[in-house]
């Protein structure tokens, strides 16, 4: 086992974070990685109106109360992040199929209508999501 | 010819071969084609060639139901009739419309193919500048994209008749005034028929003007073309051998009063570029057309929906929309009309590039540069002198660049769509003209109006909003907002109509469901025919103007058939 002084780990952790500063794609890619983790995570930075966001979940939750459960979401959001781990639930990746997912539900009729507005059974769904395990 | 009714005598009346009580779109037309043919017609006409209060006070009437514009104020009672404010806009039905449609349209006695012949012809009485109607056509000759929808929805196209030429009245007064086979009888008023003993052929009709004059006119063939709520008034007025009126035997008469409801119905909030310039009223090919977007036949079919027109109306920025409107913006058209009798230099420039910015107008939207100038830009440079103007100049080619650029570009957002529905309503019996017990200054009943809608035609509204909502998510356009509610009974307070009385002596193959046969004519009486709106099954995915032209053209023909073989 290779011993690293206090000093020297810190002196390296600088160079490598200094690497990486400088490149605004690898800053990017950081950020995404250390916010990574889950699908609600991902949902959380995609919808930065999070208030617009809860409600219209909340909405969606209650004409469809046998969704009121955060694990019943994830089940029909399962396509959103088809795989595990933080590659799948990059926020930039969620997005892109919370995108075509939606555009294909509004293909094939798979819409809700809440106060009027006709959405994607995903994007509603989504926001769902976020309602119920948003702090 | 025309003759003031109220300066004759019953000896002055000439007997015609074709009667005809009323003076609008469908009389005129009919009249007009019998220009110089042996026939010899008469036209009656309630008003002179003006508005004017008394004799429009004639169309007052009760109603209930659902709201709808005063009786009175929905039409206009002198010669052209309601061709005096008609806004122009024209499309021919399609060939569904004559078909049988399950719950939600009755199939007419007659197909598109008896129609089809007589659209062109009708389409230059109306003033219609193309007979094409392919979108593909207009699409091709237009600056402005169709939206990109899967086959399942239809656009089709309206053209708009110039409004020079929508006057019917002052269009072909000149042609009646020469016509030596034509007399036009002005403030002559139908206020009863009366037939043979057996009711099989109508001998004469009873006038009266409001000076009090009475007098009857005899005919060997009648055509009432007195509009959607005057026909009827007057077969159920004419009582002396049926009590319950003329050609009402099977109680039909009145029955199946429709319009062409609209309101404001959704919003779209666009999530990136809208082309909507092809859903406003632009031109293409020269001519003023709009777009409107509907279900395609196969998914309204499948869906069991009545047919239901979405137009698109794009939300401009206030100032846009205060400047386009501005007096200052029309005292500048009228200068670019002035054109030609010689304006200074500057004035010449600055009309040339107006003129050219009237092309670009309808692709403006919300949070753009001003299309136009803002008014008290030109309001300055109308009052300035020749130096100012250069000055002035310059921040008016500023405007116009910096549009011209966003224009380019194709970069101008789009603040909000608003969404208009236009239902074609299943025939409803309880929809009807009856009379009531009011009487007019000539002591004829007035007409009440019932306005009814059935709970389908909301539904259709409802479900092809969702599916239009459904399909623009799919095509990444945007999302659609429903803005009224759900309940089927329940009609929006913006519910208006397009002033189109349609249906109430309906063609029907069975005297049972209708009025008039495939011919125009009233069951069981041979020699009684209605033209106009009224006899239309039902409304239709077209205007009415340019179908009930077409169905009158044809009627002609029949008449002119019919007088030949019994010559």
């Amino acid at each position: 086992m290779t011993h690293i002084s206090r000093r020297r780990f810190l002196l390296g952790a600088s160079i490598g974070a200094a690497a990486l500063l400088p490149s605004t794609r690898g800053m990017r890619w950081l950020d995404q990685a250390l916010a990574a983790g889950s699908l609600e995570s991902a949902l959380g930075r995609i919808f930065q109106h999070r208030t617009s966001a809860v409600r219209l979940g909340r909405a969606y939750l209650e004409r469809r109360p046998a969704e009121s459960d955060a694990d019943v979401l994830r089940f029909h959001l399962r396509d959103l992040a088809p795989q595990a781990g933080w590659m799948a639930t990059r926020p930039d990746a969620v997005h892109r199929r919370l995108t075509s997912l939606s555009r294909e539900d509004f293909g094939e009729g798979r819409v809700v209508l809440i106060d009027g507005w006709v959405l994607a059974h995903t994007e509603a769904r989504a926001c769902a999501l976020v309602a119920l395990t948003s702090g | 010819v025309f003759v003031d009714a109220r300066t004759v005598t019953e000896a002055d009346i000439v007997d015609s071969d074709v009667c005809i009580v009323g003076g609008g779109a469908a009389g005129i037309a009919l009249a007009v084609e019998m220009i110089g043919t042996p026939v010899r017609v008469g036209l009656l006409e309630s008003g002179g060639m003006q508005f004017d209060a008394q004799t429009q006070d004639l169309y007052a009437g009760g109603q209930d139901g659902l709201r709808y514009f005063p009786l009175d104020a929905s039409r206009l009672r002198y010669f052209g009739g309601s061709t005096n404010h008609w806004g122009g806009m024209s499309r021919p039905f399609d060939a569904e419309d004559f078909q049988e449609r399950g719950e939600v349209g009755d199939a007419w006695p007659i197909s598109i193919s008896d129609v089809e012949p007589y659209y062109a012809r009708a389409g230059s009485v109306c003033g219609v500048a193309e007979d094409a109607w392919s979108v593909g056509y207009w699409n091709e000759g237009s600056r402005h994209a169709t939206l990109p929808l899967r086959e399942r929805f239809v656009t089709r196209v309206a053209q708009q008749v110039p409004r020079a030429a929508r006057n019917f009245g002052a269009r072909f007064e000149r042609d009646l005034e020469r016509a030596e086979n034509v007399i036009v009888y002005l403030h002559a008023n139908a206020v009863g028929i009366e037939t043979d003993d057996d009711v099989r052929n109508v001998t004469l009709i009873r006038v009266a003007t409001l000076e009090g004059q009475r007098f009857s006119v005899a005919g060997r063939h009648f055509v009432l073309a007195a509009g959607g709520i005057e026909n009827p008034r007057l077969l159920l007025a004419s009582t002396s051998r049926r009590p319950n009126g003329l050609g009402n035997d099977h109680d039909q008469v009145g029955r199946y009063f429709t319009e062409h409801p609209r309101f404001e119905a959704a919003s779209i909030a666009p999530t990136g570029r809208f082309p909507v310039g092809f859903y406003t009223v632009h031109h293409a090919r020269g001519v003023s057309i709009q777009g409107y977007v509907g279900l395609g036949d196969e998914l309204k079919r499948e869906e069991g929906l009545a047919d239901v027109q979405l137009r698109l109306r794009p939300v401009y920025e206030r100032s846009y929309a205060e400047a386009r409107n501005s007096d200052a913006v029309e005292s500048f058209q009228r200068l670019a009309r002035l054109r030609s009798r010689g304006v200074d230099q500057i004035s010449q420039d600055v009309v040339n590039i107006l003129e050219d910015l009237s092309r670009w107008q309808d692709t403006m939207v919300a949070g753009a540069p001003l299309p136009i100038p803002h008014p008290a830009t030109i309001e300055a440079l109308l009052s300035s002198n020749g130096e100012e103007r250069s000055a002035l100049a310059s921040m008016l080619f500023g405007d116009i660049g910096v549009f011209g650029w966003g224009r380019l570009t194709d970069s101008v957002p789009i603040e909000e769509v608003l969404v208009t529905a236009r239902v074609t309503p299943v025939p409803n019996p309880e929809s009807r003209i009856t009379l009531s017990m009011e009487r007019d200054a000539l002591g004829a009943p007035r007409s009440h109006l019932h306005w009814r809608l059935s709970r389908i035609d909301k539904r259709s509204i409802l479900r092809t909003l969702e599916l239009f909502g459904a399909e623009l998510g799919h095509a990444g356009l945007g999302r659609l907002g429903i803005l009224i509610n759900d309940d089927e009974d329940d009609w929006p307070d913006d519910t208006a109509g397009g002033y189109h009385h349609m249906g109430t002596t309906r063609m029907s193959a069975d005297p049972r469901h209708g009025v008039v046969d495939a011919e125009c004519r009233v069951h069981g009486i041979d020699n009684l025919y209605v033209a106009g709106s009224s006899i239309f099954a039902d409304g239709g995915s077209g205007t009415p103007t340019l179908t009930l032209v077409a169905l009158t053209l044809r009627l002609a023909d029949h008449l002119s058939q019919r007088l030949e073989r019994n010559a």
